[in-house]
């Protein structure tokens, strides 16, 4: 009877000790991210500019303005006409509206380095990105046709679109699960 | 009474349309001096161009497709575009804020210039007939 009791308790302990390491090893520390890397927090971060959305999200994914900081976003938005190789000229009005919105949510510069001249305007190329990204498998980003390249963010991030890059929610083409 | 209303109410999308093409078509007109043709503006759809950035040859049809009813594919961000003709997506060709910015992204990626008056006006007439 005693052993019994003994047996009872120690599965009891064994569960409740996994399911807390199930829970810590869940990795959706999207808030966690948050304070690290001076994101603000989904819920206080304000709506997207429809001006934004429909200018620039009309080619590409119109990349949340916390992943680049305010000089980086003024460089981008004053070389329009030679957008990484592409030409993406806007009236001055409407350039002027849209980078005043991206200065307004860009990222803390100091936690994102943007601050330095030499700095890629590449969010793909930030530092903090390149951390975020080491684990993803050799070969899967330009050769999968799915996944043209790590800037086609929603390739893999289900919610990119709503600003959202939650570990659970990502997807990779061709790979059953993403868990690390 | 209310039909007629109803009727004109309706229609009145359809009125615009015209009213920014032709608007457009007619300012253009008095700069280029000639006639436009949409078979100019084919020609020019599928005319390639050597880039001066990369070497590489550039047209319309790099992004868009030769057949302005299928869904086009942005060559660098893989992104899809919708047809181009005024058939399959009816809203083109009715905001001229968005023509005149395409027209001077565009050109000036595929052709490294500006588009003038003449082909701009062979550009509309093209895209207006598909």
């Amino acid at each position: 009877m005693k052993t019994n009791s003994v047996i009872v308790a120690l599965v009891v302990l064994t569960s409740i000790a996994f399911s807390s390491i199930a829970r810590a090893d869940r990795d959706d520390d999207y808030d966690d991210h948050d304070k690290r890397s001076g994101f603000s927090s989904l819920s206080k971060r304000a709506t997207v500019s429809p001006l934004y959305q429909k200018e620039c999200g009309s080619c590409h994914l119109a990349f949340p303005a916390r992943f680049i900081g305010a000089n980086g976003w003024k460089k981008i938005m004053t070389t329009l006409d030679d957008h990484f190789g592409d030409n993406a000229e806007l009236d001055k009005a409407d350039a002027d509206r849209i980078l005043a919105y991206l200065e307004a949510n860009a990222a803390r510069e100091s936690r994102w380095g943007w601050g330095r001249e030499k700095t890629s305007l590449r969010i793909s190329e930030n530092r903090h990105f390149q951390r975020e990204h080491d684990e993803v498998p050799r070969g899967v980003v330009g050769v999968n046709a799915k996944i043209k390249s790590f800037s086609d963010c929603q390739a893999c991030h289900q919610r990119a679109d709503k600003g959202s890059f939650r570990e659970s929610e990502i997807s990779i083409p061709g790979f059953k699960s993403w868990d690390d | 009474m209310k039909k007629i209303a109803l009727l004109v109410f309706l229609c009145l999308p359809a009125i615009a349309n015209a009213t920014v093409l032709d608007t457009m078509l007619s300012e253009l007109k008095a700069q280029a001096g000639g006639e436009f043709t949409a078979a100019a503006g084919e020609r020019m759809w599928i005319e390639e161009h050597v880039s001066k950035k990369d070497g590489k040859k550039r047209s319309c049809t790099t992004c868009h497709t030769k057949n302005l009813k299928n869904v086009g594919k942005h060559k660098k961000t893989g992104k899809k575009i919708d047809p181009l003709a005024v058939s399959v997506t009816k809203d083109r060709l009715t905001d001229r804020k968005k023509i005149n910015k395409w027209f001077k992204r565009n050109c000036k990626w595929t052709l490294g210039r500006e588009c003038n008056a003449q082909e701009k006006g062979d550009f509309l007439m093209y895209i207006n007939s598909q």
